[in-house]
């Protein structure tokens, strides 16, 4: 079985593990760690130094919600009267920008890990948001929000997130860690039929413009537009800042690719579109694809703008 | 084969005082005298139409002039207006001229909108006017649907859609939604209410360049399509060329960005006729400048942090608005001043309004929240338009009983 030589972001993570502990993060290790003073179900990250990659791990830690620990703002030191959070946390409106940005960012991350041919979730609706300025690290959102199934639009699943954003250094994608209440309804079904459909073709597929220009996706390009969707998450992910916020505006292009093993690869053109400044970002990406092994970016970049005639 | 002429009359009769129309009023409940109002007597200064029959004509006559009534023959011979009538219907029965034939639930090329934006007039003369407010870059039309009763220079309320010409579920609102004020006028007593007190007018493509464009070269075209002198890269925002904090942070200065502002405000012909029209009316009390997507409704500023003097009162309104959209199929709306919603966009529309006058400024970003985003289905044209238009309403009526 022949694997591209990018070691792959999270690939061991997007099996079928049960919802609950995930996260996007730089590394694909990851550790529950216990500690009494979180809520029963975080994950605690363990992240590479800022310096980009090697040498050793640094703990991120996160804040105790009890008043003995966090860190103060030197002016004032208080309890937010709401949740007993230590006061660098500031409540935020969940639906407007910056906490909107957020958990577009964390369902992008949720898309990525979970997300498949058969099954997608676009962002219904921030319920709280927190902002956790942490000195000399970033800006952490705390997020409670829903998820909407992209195929079934009735079916909603509730979420928490914890989005770091670190200061200064651009090239730092944020840190992302989730919990999904419940179980997530089991795709098998739908990905293998697209898997045995895409394997059984005569000729590579290939397609443009999903949606086309009226909105409409065919039954037969569902399967493929969830693909990019899932695998957007990726590269929304690894280029969001705190001022951004990205979305899947449309699969300008998409081709599959002669594999002689078992996955299937697609390489893409997408039309990002990024809401603060408005523009439409083509973008690449290869994606592969197995419904055992789940999704795989093995490259991605940036297009010129003129790519869009 | 044609009946003899029975030689029943319409007569156009125009009340100067309120004691006047109470007296046609009191004609109409006259059993003996058969009159049959084809226009009902609303308010004085406005005709009231009365067919007549034949027998009767000398007594309406006389009790008109006798109460100093003016009117007019508008019809002298009603059977031969029917008979023409029926000719003419069988002869178009296969056009589908009528404005509510259009159908409402696919997207449209410019021509066709334009075309409708006829029959729309056509079907409804006595309420819906089209007038042309200046050109655009590439010298296409400006239309402005008006509608209005009468009246001289009433409050006006000032809409538009497509501003943003990939938006393209705004146009596809604007037609709907112009479709249903006229239809429900005279019909729906709020309708009917607004705008026998008020007239609105409508630019349904308001970047006529840019939605052209759409069609036929790139879908998610937002700008205008002016060239920018220097550059390689065309159009300006015409949301950021308002002058309103006119190149303050929140737009660019970069031709080639999606949020350039122009090398000056009201640069752009498509906002200078809008902002030429509304100054030279004088009397625009509200303005609601359609967008998509996000499922908003906000209000000033954009351009500042600073609440506006308004906030609480347009905060209050929109919270209303957004709440009757949701109770339609339950989508939800945020809401609150552009800033403190979105981000920070200097030179809007609505700020601009807002600094001229406008104290009721609004824009909505309408369905959905990223899902389809531009490339909305167009099945969900009509439930979209449907939910929006309570909200709608709710804006007008609020301005409708604030005068100020």
């Amino acid at each position: 079985m022949h694997r591209d030589n990018h070691s792959p972001i999270g690939a061991t993570l997007t099996s079928r593990l049960p919802s609950g502990l995930l996260a996007c993060a730089r590394s694909d290790i990851a550790s529950t760690h216990a500690n009494s003073s979180l809520p029963q179900s975080t994950l605690v990250q363990l992240t590479p130094s800022g310096k980009g990659g090697g040498g050793g791990l640094q703990a991120l830690l996160l804040p105790n919600p009890t008043p003995a620990g966090g860190s103060c703002r030197p002016a004032s030191c208080c309890q937010h009267p709401a949740h007993g959070l230590p006061c660098a946390m500031a409540e935020l409106p969940p639906a407007h920008g910056p906490a909107s940005r957020a958990a577009a960012l964390a369902t992008a991350c949720i898309s990525h890990r979970h997300g498949s041919p058969g099954h997608g979730w676009v962002l219904r609706d921030v319920r709280r948001a927190h902002r956790e300025d942490i000195d000399g690290i970033g800006h952490k959102y705390h997020l409670e929000f829903v998820l909407e199934d992209i195929f079934e639009k009735d079916s909603t699943v509730n979420c928490t997130a914890e989005v770091l954003y670190h200061l200064g250094n651009k090239k730092n994608a944020p840190d992302v860690q989730f919990t999904i209440e419940g179980e997530l309804k089991n795709t098998d079904e739908a990905d293998n039929a697209f898997y045995d459909r895409i394997k059984s073709l005569k000729k590579e597929l290939e397609a443009e413009n999903i949606p086309d220009s009226y909105g409409h996706v065919s039954p037969e390009m569902q399967p493929i537009r969830a693909l990019a969707w899932a695998a957007s998450g990726y590269v929304i992910w690894q280029n969001s800042t705190e001022n951004t916020k990205y979305q899947l505006a449309q699969i300008k292009h998409v081709k599959q690719v002669k594999r002689t093993d078992e996955y299937l690869e697609f390489d893409y053109m997408i039309l990002l579109h990024e809401s603060v400044s408005q523009e439409i970002i083509p973008w690449q990406m290869t994606v592969l694809w197995h419904p055992q092994h789940g999704i795989e970016i093995t490259q991605n970049s940036r297009q010129p703008k003129h790519t869009l005639h | 084969m044609a009946l003899p002429p029975t030689r029943d009359q319409v007569l156009r009769a125009v009340a100067s005082n309120e004691e006047q129309i109470a007296l046609l009023r009191e004609l109409g409940e006259q059993v003996d005298l058969q009159v049959d109002f084809w226009r009902d007597p609303t308010k004085p200064g406005r005709p009231a139409d009365l067919r007549v029959p034949f027998s009767r004509l000398q007594a309406v006559k006389v009790f008109l002039e006798s109460h100093g009534i003016s009117y007019s023959v508008m019809i002298e011979d009603v059977q031969h207006l029917l008979d023409e009538e029926k000719r003419t219907m069988m002869l178009s029965r296969r056009m589908e001229r009528s404005a509510n034939k259009f159908n409402f639930a696919s997207y449209h090329t410019l021509e066709e909108i334009y075309d409708w934006m006829d029959t729309l007039v056509a079907d409804h003369p006595n309420l819906v006017s089209k007038i042309q407010i200046g050109e655009s870059y590439e010298k296409r039309p400006l239309y402005v649907l008006k509608f209005s009763t009468g009246g001289s220079n009433r409050p006006a309320v000032w809409l538009d859609t497509g501003i943003h010409s990939r938006e393209w579920v705004t146009q596809a609102t604007g037609v709907w939604t112009a479709n249903k004020l006229a239809e429900d006028y005279g019909h729906d007593p709020t309708v009917t209410s607004l705008l026998d007190t008020m007239d609105i007018f409508f630019e349904i493509v308001t970047n006529p360049d840019g939605f052209a464009f759409t069609h036929s070269s790139n879908r998610l075209w937002r700008k205008t399509r002016s060239i920018n002198a220097g550059s390689s890269c065309i159009g300006v925002d015409p949301n950021r060329n308002w002058d309103a904090g006119f190149g303050d942070a929140g737009s660019s200065s970069n031709p080639c960005s999606e949020t350039y502002h122009g090398p000056y405000a009201h640069s752009e012909s498509e906002v200078k006729s809008i902002v030429d029209f509304i100054q030279s009316h004088g009397n625009v009390k509200g303005l609601v400048s359609i967008h998509s997507y996000s499922q908003m409704l906000m209000f000033p500023y954009g351009y500042k942090r600073t609440p506006a003097p308004d906030h609480e009162e347009l905060n209050e309104l929109a919270k209303k608005a957004v709440n009757d959209l949701a109770a339609v199929y339950g989508t939800e709306y945020t809401y609150g001043s552009i800033a403190d919603t979105i981000y920070l966009a200097a030179g809007t529309t609505v700020d601009w309004a807002y600094e001229n006058g406008v104290k009721y400024s609004y824009t909505f970003e309408l369905r959905d929240t990223g899902r389809y985003g531009f490339l909305l289905p167009s099945s969900q044209i009509i439930p979209t338009a449907t939910e929006t238009w309570p909200a709608l309403l709710d804006i007008l009526v609020h301005i409708q009983q604030h005068p100020y």
